[in-house]
């Protein structure tokens, strides 16, 4: 591979999956705070 | 007697549900292609535009979702207020008008899918004759393509079948159903493809794939057809302005961070499809004679490439049916993955007008059956309604940054998406963003109709409106001003069934 590739793949790389374990690991890191402990009930 | 509210369990099964949705048919054929044709240039302007249209699109929508949960026309219509219940009206009629075809091409996945099945078993049990058929004889894939793709029985069964095992699985509710057939679809089909790009890379000519990927040729940049590629493609990927997302959210506890979410959902979208691309484009490299033939292939169309020339490129290699099984088997699951919320978008605005989850689901199958069935039966249907749908979209988009922008983009922000989210955008992204996608949509929609697909875009030779035509402006206005005259003159009707109510 030439060189301007391999820059090319490593910030696409870094842009989207890097992104995307930014956001994940975030979400990891956040626990479960949003775990539905006390199910809401309706009435209908 | 009180009962549970369905809803996702946590997080996770919301960004299954977003990944699951976003990654579709899509990200296997149409962004490798694309990808493929412009470079790394274009992977940075897509990245750019996930930013600047889908993500604020997104987070809209799973906000409005969330915070009436209503499906598309009552979400929508509770915005909106009476006046304009039409645009949600607009924008689920739109979206149904994509999930009537989009079975069709679910039900070629599981066709291209059993196809696959049978050449590995006689490969590995049989003769192996069907295998070298598909890798020798270039008119037996064009053949079994263009049986397929035009009034073929096989197809139609294939296509019920898929539309059937979608409301079984939404029958059984958004938890038990949706949210645990996506815990094994999305992790599986994310194994297959690195699977696929492994073996690709392995090859002889496999990393030149990834070298035509990722070079960032600058001067693309002053090219205006990859930036409209660019935002197109993340427009439609993502499904941003679907409302899948306002479906979605109507399932999602009241604690959910809209902003994490969204975000965690949308670049895992880009991350199948770049992972998409570095599995296809390898292969096609390696099982080329010459890097020309490879970009001839690309350079062929999404169909051609998918249906065509992977499996005839596959069967060439050794081990190819093992590959070509892995490879549609993971097309499957991404097309029935983003089938399920176009489908539980139905399901949702019936049971707001009332009709039982199971009832409601029967309801969707028979419209997805009976409305499918043209574009099953004929190709140049099928491309007219992906053509006049797949704009609409963008028309959807626009009408939903309307109703952000009349509601106030500020307002909006603090009282739909901060209410709940940890992780918080500053409030002049949002405002900008939600203000160019307004202006961008229109734009795009020009562009889009101008770029004359078709010989006569509103009258044909004779003076006639060419509303027959495949790819004709006519065509895409009709169909448009059917929808809106059905939301504009129902308007009432709608606001008293789907929002008042």
């Amino acid at each position: 591979m030439s060189n301007e590739a391999i820059i090319g793949m490593v910030f696409c790389l870094m842009l989207t999956v890097g992104g995307f374990l930014f956001f994940l690991v975030k979400a990891i890191r956040s626990g479960k705070p949003d775990k539905n402990k006390d199910p809401s009930v309706d009435t209908d | 007697m009180a009962k549970k509210v369905d809803e996702f369990s946590n997080r996770w099964g919301i960004v299954l549900a977003s990944l699951g949705m976003a990654i579709g048919a899509g990200n296997l054929w149409r962004f490798p292609r694309i990808a493929g044709e412009y470079g790394g240039a274009f992977i940075i302007l897509w990245m750019f535009f996930l930013l600047v249209w889908s993500i604020p699109l997104l987070m809209a929508e799973l906000a409005i979702g969330k915070h009436f949960k209503k499906g598309t026309i009552g979400s929508l219509g509770s915005i909106s207020g009476k006046k304009f219940t039409w645009l949600g009206v607009f924008v689920t009629l739109c979206t149904l008008g994509i999930a009537f075809y989009y079975s069709v091409v679910t039900g070629w996945s599981l066709r291209y899918f059993i196809l696959n099945t049978h050449n590995l078993v006689d490969y590995l049990v049989g003769s192996g004759t069907m295998n070298t058929k598909i890798g020798s004889d270039h008119a037996y894939m064009q053949s079994f393509w263009s049986s397929i793709s035009n009034a073929n029985w096989e197809t139609l069964l294939c296509y019920i079948v898929t539309v059937f095992l979608a409301i079984w699985v939404l029958s059984k509710g958004v938890k038990e159903g949706l949210e645990k057939v996506n815990k094994i679809l999305i992790p599986t089909l994310f194994i297959l493809l690195m699977v696929v790009s492994a073996f690709a890379l392995q090859m002889p000519g496999g990393w030149q794939g990834l070298e035509y990927l990722f070079t960032i040729d600058f001067n693309h940049f002053s090219n205006p057809t990859i930036w409209v590629e660019a935002i197109s493609d993340s427009a439609w990927s993502t499904g941003a302005g679907w409302g899948l997302m306002i479906t979605i959210g109507s399932f999602s506890n009241k604690r959910e961070d809209v902003t994490l979410n969204t975000f965690l959902g949308a670049f895992g979208n880009n991350t199948a499809a770049l992972l998409a691309a570095m599995a296809i484009l390898p292969a096609v490299f390696a099982m080329a004679a010459t890097p020309h033939e490879a970009t001839e292939y690309l350079e062929s169309g999404s169909q051609a490439l998918t249906f065509t020339i992977i499996p005839q490129l596959f069967a060439n290699m050794p081990g190819g049916p093992f590959l070509s099984f892995i490879f549609f088997g993971a097309f499957l699951m991404a097309a029935f993955s983003s089938l399920l919320p176009m489908i539980q978008l139905l399901i949702k605005n019936l049971t707001d007008y009332k009709l039982s989850r199971k009832k409601a689901a029967f309801v969707a199958g028979t419209c997805c059956i009976l409305f499918g069935l043209p574009s099953a039966y004929s190709i140049d249907f099928f491309s007219n309604q992906d053509w006049v749908w797949g704009l609409g979209l963008i028309v959807s988009g626009i009408f939903i940054a309307f109703l952000v922008m009349r509601y106030g983009v500020t307002k909006f922000k603090k009282d739909f998406i901060d209410e709940s989210s940890d992780f918080k955008m500053p409030h002049w992204y949002f405002r900008l963003m939600i203000n160019s996608i307004f202006f961008l949509g229109l734009f795009l929609v020009y562009w889009w109709m101008s770029q004359g697909y078709s010989e006569y875009p509103w009258f044909d030779a004779d003076g006639n409106w060419n509303v027959i035509d495949i790819y004709s402006n006519a065509s895409i206005v009709t169909q448009w001003g059917i929808i809106l005259l059905i939301g504009i003159v129902f308007n009432g009707w709608f606001y008293k069934k789907f929002v008042k109510k």
